[in-house]
């Protein structure tokens, strides 16, 4: 019958465009690094805002850390973290002979650290580890979020919508780094945002403003003049738990083996 | 032969629901959600908007030249804003401003007139020893033993529990400097 043969035809024709466009809905780039320049593009072509052609960076020297918490008094100051509640610490680390790693972080390290907790037996090395919120490129915290409160930001900032959030505290219990809280004035998540509202006015975070020794170095991996990115570009630098494949875009330098 | 009914109620039911799901999900949904990615997009222009307290060193070097210059040696690099917190304060609320509504800022009154802590334990923070702190830093081990050592004549009469302001001077810690300025 011709007609038969007909829409055989016609049948086949549809079959081979529907499998073509099943494969194009594979292949659809998958939400990621590849994905946030593509918006970023977008949006230079859209002549939206200026902030979406930056991509933040931080860069934490830890062998010049004095510990003297200076970055987690401005930190509170700044973004009126409540009290006992750190969007930044420090964490001071001692390692005696036999081997055993001390750690600790009294009130986050915000008003020093005392004197009299040196650790037991001959302390061969010692240093501090200023610890905040990594940014990570792969974050488990935005993943879980579910209702998108939490997101990155084309310029490469964690952030969580207040608005939005509410409040389960899936996210606190994603972080690997322990960076999140809940606010106790609103029950919502809260984290360090590098401080956002300051980077995108041309400030420098609060913490990195107040840094007596320049451990903290901020900066942006698309300004070519850029300290921090300079470093991340020549150094060797490292991540804290790489092993979680959450791509911090926080960087470390002269990280030892015993910060976890 | 009356079966296309139960058809018919199908779709009816399913295009109620989905009606429903839809609408709902219009409504739940934020105002910008979606513009930039996965969230609301009015955030991120909420975020830009909270007021920043610390300003940078270029800010209070827009008036104080002379205390600028003064600033030498290892103390050169440290912020202002280490020791005299936050200059916004200072500049909008200070001395001759209007007091601090924010009650959480009203704490930092005080701090806002630049009130200058000369306690040791201010310079101990950074500079009392401790092991975790780079060797090359400069550390105080033993405070009672430093003061005693490091007491001159033409200080007066020995003060044990002396201020480290005695003979070190925030801007320029270098005793020689100090010296060569008096």
């Amino acid at each position: 019958m011709p007609d038969a043969g007909k829409s055989r035809r016609e049948f086949l024709k549809a079959a081979a465009v529907a499998g073509a466009a099943g494969l194009w809905v594979v292949l659809i780039p998958k939400p990621g690094a590849a994905q946030r320049v593509h918006v970023i593009e977008e949006a230079k072509a859209k002549g939206l805002p200026e902030w979406l052609n930056h991509y933040y960076v931080y860069v934490i020297d830890t062998a010049k850390c004095i510990g003297c918490g200076g970055c987690v008094r401005a930190c509170e100051r700044e973004n009126k973290v409540p009290a006992g509640y750190h969007r930044t610490w420090v964490e001071r680390y001692q390692v005696n002979d036999e081997g055993h790693v001390f750690v600790e972080s009294p009130k986050g390290g915000m008003d020093g650290f005392p004197v009299h907790h040196e650790a037991p037996g001959k302390v061969t090395k010692g240093f501090f580890v200023p610890k905040m919120c990594n940014h990570c490129r792969n974050t488990p915290c935005t993943q879980v979020c579910p209702v998108h409160a939490s997101y990155e930001t084309p310029d490469g900032v964690v952030l969580v919508d207040k608005k939005v959030c509410i409040g389960c505290g899936y996210c606190v219990q994603a972080c690997p780094y322990g960076s999140r809280y809940l606010d106790p004035r609103d029950h919502t998540a809260d984290k360090c945002t590098w401080c956002y509202h300051r980077v995108t006015k041309g400030l420098l975070p609060a913490c990195v403003t107040v840094c007596p020794t320049k451990t903290r170095v901020f900066g942006d991996m698309k300004d070519e003049n850029s300290l921090a990115r300079e470093i991340v570009e020549t150094l060797r630098v490292t991540t804290l738990k790489p092993e979680l494949n959450t791509e911090p875009f926080c960087f470390y330098l002269g990280l030892d083996r015993a910060v976890r | 032969m009356n079966h296309h009914r139960h058809v018919i109620r199908a779709f009816v039911v399913t295009g109620v629901l989905l009606f429903g799901i839809l609408a709902g999900r219009a409504c739940l949904t934020p105002e910008t959600y979606g513009q930039y990615g996965k969230y609301r997009a009015a955030h991120l222009d909420e975020a830009r908007a909270f007021p920043a307290l610390h300003q940078g060193d270029d800010a209070c070097l827009e008036c104080h030249e002379k205390e600028w210059d003064m600033a030498d040696g290892k103390h050169a690099d440290v912020p202002c804003e280490y020791c005299h917190f936050s200059a916004v304060l200072h500049a909008d609320e200070g001395k001759a401003g209007p007091p601090v509504k924010d009650p959480d800022l009203a704490k930092y009154r005080k701090l806002a007139n630049m009130t200058v802590d000369r306690s040791r334990e201010a310079c101990l923070n950074c500079h009392v020893y401790l092991s975790s702190r780079p060797e090359k830093f400069p550390q105080v081990k033993d405070v009672k033993k430093h003061i005693k050592d490091g007491w001159k004549p033409d200080l007066g009469e020995f003060e044990p529990e002396a201020q480290c302001f005695r003979c070190h001077r925030a801007h320029f810690p270098s005793i020689v400097k100090r010296q060569e300025d008096a």
